[in-house]
């Protein structure tokens, strides 16, 4: 009896698919043989077939109007998607940020590491250059608007900035000049910060315009400062680039590759964050 | 394939950005895309918007078509925006798909002219009766029903459309159409008087 009503209820479900001629000749031979024995099947066959018929005479309805697109409906999207948590600037911020931590963590650690001997005035000169040119990218980074990408680079810098200066000022006090203007232009990243945010989130216009002065101005403070202690080399007003070249007329190679480290190490923070103000003006206009 | 030919062309010209070659496909699917929407959503209002939405949502995503049946493609597109207004309507139960709907009146009788006044008066009931019981159905198995029984699709078709198996296809048409059997049954619409009627009635309907 139960294998009886198993066999039935399979019969039952090839009903459908029987209607449409989907069945395999075999399988349709079989339950047409099913259908021509029980009374049950045969009458759900007719229902659904009518189920379908039914179906079938529902009228196509007109279309109640024209559904053409116009390019006006096309270009302006119908809702704006809501902007999702890390738009394409604050990640831009984020890489440069991340990008300008490593570059200071790699340099730190080359120069407690890898450095040899003093390398005399030119050296001094070249690395605090490069420090200070370093320091102006990291001075939006710091301020960019997605601070906690900012806080993560900065914290794990600070760990390591603890280290260099004890380990270099012992042995090299001429290089103290350098590394200690790093650490202090770092410390001094949480005050410009919230200004350069500040003026970013009210006026989209200012950052937006001068993306050089944004390279510069912070430069220009931060030099003086700097240059004070120093003044003689100070006034020796040499592009990097040439002093490059003389760290390398020195024959020193590790110092040389220390010197080239730092001017690509800030070349590349620069574009990085050139990169980084251009997408954020870019999704500034966007957005508005 | 000359007609399919034709339309890769337009989908073609139409992901440049030529919307006139576009509005020539809205124009060849504006009505088997609508009446999809108004038997998948029930009343004539939302069925428009979702129809609306649905050619919209094409154009921008031309780029995704991958070749194949426009028509299932199309079909898929407006097969989600139902599904999002179902999902809209769950969220707000105030709007219910049993409501008789005045409208169905009119958009029934327009294009059936020939049928005397006592078959024309059964046909608007039946398809009352059909609309409330496609408006029972899971939204899956209402959408295979009504691609394989109303618009005619083949089974094939029908899968690219659903974007399943075509064993799933089968089992949701089967599936479907037995719900609406015994809902109809329940109804009395199903009774050997009625069961001839719908037969005579489709005649002229089905192939």
């Amino acid at each position: 009896m139960m294998l009886l009503f198993d066999r039935h209820g399979r019969y039952r479900r090839r009903l459908s698919p029987y209607l449409d001629g989907g069945l395999a000749s075999r399988e349709g031979e079989a339950l047409e043989a099913h259908l021509a024995a029980c009374q049950s099947c045969g009458r759900e066959l007719e229902e659904l077939r009518a189920v379908r018929a039914a179906l079938r005479s529902l009228p196509e309805a007109p279309a109640p109007r024209s559904f053409r697109l116009t390019p006006a409906g096309v270009a302006v999207p119908a809702s704006r998607p809501a902007p999702r948590p890390l738009s394409p600037a604050n990640r831009g911020l984020r890489l440069a940020g991340a990008a300008l931590a490593t570059a200071f963590i790699v340099v730190l650690f080359v120069q407690s590491a890898g450095f040899v001997g003093p390398g005399g005035g030119d050296e001094a000169t070249v690395t605090r250059r490069a420090g200070i040119s370093e320091q102006q990218p990291d001075l939006p980074a710091g301020a960019a608007p997605a601070t906690d990408a900012a806080e993560p680079g900065e914290t794990e810098f600070e760990g390591q900035a603890d280290e260099p200066p004890a380990a270099t000022a012992p042995s090299v006090p001429e290089d103290a000049g350098g590394v200690p203007s790093e650490v202090s232009g770092l410390e001094q990243t949480p005050s410009p910060a919230p200004l350069f945010g500040g003026v970013a989130g009210e006026a989209p216009a200012s950052p937006a315009a001068p993306p050089d002065e944004i390279m510069q101005d912070p430069a220009a403070e931060d030099r003086e400062p700097a240059e004070d202690q120093p003044p003689a080399e100070a006034a020796d007003e040499t592009p990097t680039e040439d002093a490059a070249l003389t760290a390398l007329e020195d024959g020193d190679g590790g110092l040389s590759a220390l010197t080239l480290t730092w001017i690509l190490l800030a070349v590349l923070a620069g574009v990085a964050l050139a990169g980084a103000a251009v997408l954020t003006i870019a999704e500034r206009r966007r957005g508005t | 394939l000359r007609e399919y030919n034709d339309e890769a062309e337009l989908v073609a010209r139409g992901r440049k950005g030529d919307l006139d070659a576009f509005n020539r496909l809205v124009e060849r699917y504006e009505r088997p895309l609508f009446n999809l929407c108004l038997r998948m959503l029930g009343s004539s209002q939302p069925a428009e918007d979702a129809t609306q939405e649905a050619f919209i949502n094409a154009y921008r995503s031309l780029g995704s078509f991958r070749g194949g049946s426009f028509r299932a493609w199309l079909f898929r597109i407006g097969a989600n925006a139902c599904y999002d207004e179902i999902r809209r309507r769950r969220s707000r139960p105030a709007v219910s798909l049993d409501e008789p709907h005045g409208e169905e009146e009119r958009l029934i009788d327009a294009p059936n002219p020939g049928p005397t006044l006592d078959e024309h008066v059964e046909n608007v009931e039946l398809a009352e009766v059909l609309r409330q019981a496609l408006a029972q159905l899971p939204a899956e198995q209402r959408l295979a029903v009504i691609l394989s029984d109303v618009q005619g699709l083949e089974h094939a078709e029908i899968a690219e459309a659903m974007g399943v198996a075509l064993g799933t296809v089968k089992s949701r048409v089967s599936r479907g159409r037995a719900r609406l059997r015994v809902i109809l049954l329940s109804r009395g619409e199903l009774l050997p008087s009625r069961l001839r009627q719908i037969s005579e009635g489709s005649n002229d309907v089905a192939v």
